[in-house]
């Protein structure tokens, strides 16, 4: 993989505290980016805010703002030249009761989790269509959306995973490779906002831990390089075993 | 109870920290026009397609409904089609989501205080080409498919967990939702489906039942398919809506009570899986 323009979107969290946490306390687009820049990629990271990562460049953008993702899709392009992959990593989780939920957090969810996506897809997919490039995307789902939910983030991961089958399935005839990946519980800043999910979902995982962002990281690099060409529309589990009934 | 046995459930209830429920079942024979009888349903998007097809059905099999719509023109020919003194009918736009709670209460309040069971079928149907859909188009869709039923059922749910009452909830899905897909409607329907799961495995224990029917391509107006005509389309059968409607009545009435959680596919096994 040499010189490859990986446009890549850091984690959002919502109120990260700081404290002393299993893995490092590292997202996993943060752990995708320094494995892809250790295999001699050139990735792009847009983000809301700026995040010093040795090696990437920066971009700020917040991709809930629907509509300005064209414009900034072009932009990028424009500045940087040739973009070969896209990873949508982006995600807020919110911890709200079922009856709790109110409008503002279901329109944050969504937009952030499924809408941002869907449209981010959109314009890539086109993007690569227009220009023949052979491209890959990956999208960042979650087991969440593999099972029942009534929870806004398990359900715009819902949506995340059957729109990476449907376009890994739709794309795959033009060269262009849709995946995805569903972690389980990571030991990132998002797991760590609300405390009590803090060491808890470790007690049911069969491995007897949570994943860290470098395990992710690892099935990214394989889905993203050209040894996992033949898969398409899959949303690969990494979770210790968490899902399995 | 003996003194082993009262020793054996503190044990368990100190060990599990769960008390021992005891719970019993009686299953009745129903008779057909008896299905529903004395229950209140509300059914949104009631006034053409499924939703009108389902009101018909709950009245014959003795329940009231409260039909809903956007416009009170096609409330007012619903309610004339229907003609039973069983049906209301009350202007509710589920894809205005702050007004949910609102007309929420409305409803209780034209149920005379008291709703047994919600059909959430209101829902809009617009396919385009993948690279064409505008934002305009998949708020739309989401809003109407999806987040208007998701705070309807947040209502709903409040009540009956409020007023003890065992709910019973079926969704309108649609075949598309158990397939991989990369349209807003299809999407919309997938995060149902996921919804549904997910509320049947929470309040289960409150004696909710959540419910979904997942349609093939049906003969309604949300896609112009005249139910008398040729029903044969792209090697497959289009669905009536009645047929949908048997099997929501089914759901709604107590002949499910074992029911929970399901995704019924009403499709002729289109949607299963043979390739792999």
């Amino acid at each position: 993989m040499k010189s490859l323009k990986i446009l890549c979107h850091e984690k959002i969290c919502l109120k990260i505290k700081e404290q002393l946490f299993f893995g490092g306390g590292t997202g996993i687009g943060k752990a995708i980016t320094n494995k892809l820049l250790s295999h001699g990629s050139e990735v792009i990271i847009c983000s809301r805010s700026k995040h010093e990562i040795e090696g990437a460049i920066n971009e700020i953008w917040d991709v809930s703002d629907i509509g300005s993702i064209q414009e900034n899709f072009n932009n990028i392009i424009k500045k940087y030249g040739q973009i070969d992959m896209v990873v949508n990593s982006q995600g807020i989780l919110t911890h709200s009761d079922f009856l709790d939920v109110s409008p503002e957090e279901m329109e944050l969810v969504f937009k952030t989790n499924i809408e941002s996506v869907f449209f981010i897809c959109q314009y890539a997919v086109r993007y690569f269509k227009n220009n023949s490039i052979y491209g890959h995307i990956l999208n960042i789902c979650s087991t969440e959306g593999l099972k029942g939910t009534c929870y806004p983030y398990g359900l715009s991961k819902a949506a995340a995973v059957r729109l990476t089958q449907g376009l890994g399935k739709a794309t795959v005839r033009d060269g262009i490779i849709v995946n995805g990946i569903a972690p389980g519980a990571t030991a990132t800043d998002m797991m760590r906002q609300g405390d009590k999910h803090n060491w808890a979902p470790a007690y049911g995982i069969p491995s007897g831990r949570m994943c860290t962002a470098n395990e992710i990281a690892n099935a990214a690099v394989f889905l993203l390089s050209d040894a996992g060409r033949q898969m398409c529309g899959e949303v690969m589990v990494v979770d210790g075993g968490e899902s399995l009934h | 109870m003996s003194l082993k046995s009262v020793l054996k459930r503190c044990a368990k209830f100190l060990v599990y920290g769960q008390p021992v429920v005891n719970k019993y079942v009686s299953v009745a024979h129903i008779d057909d026009n008896k299905l529903l009888a004395g229950k209140k349903i509300l059914v949104t998007g009631g006034t053409s397609g499924i939703g009108l097809s389902v009101a018909k059905k709950i009245i014959a099999a003795g329940g009231e409904v409260i039909i809903t719509g956007r416009s009170q023109d096609k409330l007012n020919n619903a309610l004339k089609e229907i003609d039973s003194n069983n049906c209301k009918a009350i202007v509710f736009d589920i894809a205005n989501i702050t007004s949910i709670k609102s007309k929420f209460l409305d409803v209780v309040d034209l149920f005379d205080g008291k709703l047994d069971a919600v059909v959430s079928n209101a829902g809009i149907y617009k396919q385009k080409n993948f690279f064409d859909y505008t934002l305009d188009d998949y708020t739309r869709t989401m809003d109407t498919n999806f987040t208007g039923a998701f705070f309807l059922a947040q209502a709903t749910i409040k009540y009956w967990l409020d007023n003890h009452i065992d709910g019973n909830l079926v969704f309108v899905s649609s075949e598309r939702g158990i397939m991989s897909d990369v349209h807003p409607y299809g999407l919309s329907k997938v995060v149902c489906n996921s919804f549904v799961e997910g509320l049947a495995k929470q309040y289960g224990v409150n004696d909710i039942r959540v419910n979904a029917v997942a349609p093939g391509i049906t003969a309604t107006n949300i896609n112009n398919i005249n139910p008398d005509g040729n029903l044969w389309f792209d090697k497959r059968r289009i669905m009536r809506p009645e047929e949908i409607a048997e099997v929501v009545k089914f759901l709604l009435s107590d002949a499910s009570k074992c029911v929970n959680g399901q995704i019924v596919a009403c499709n002729e096994a289109y949607s299963v899986n043979m390739d792999c």
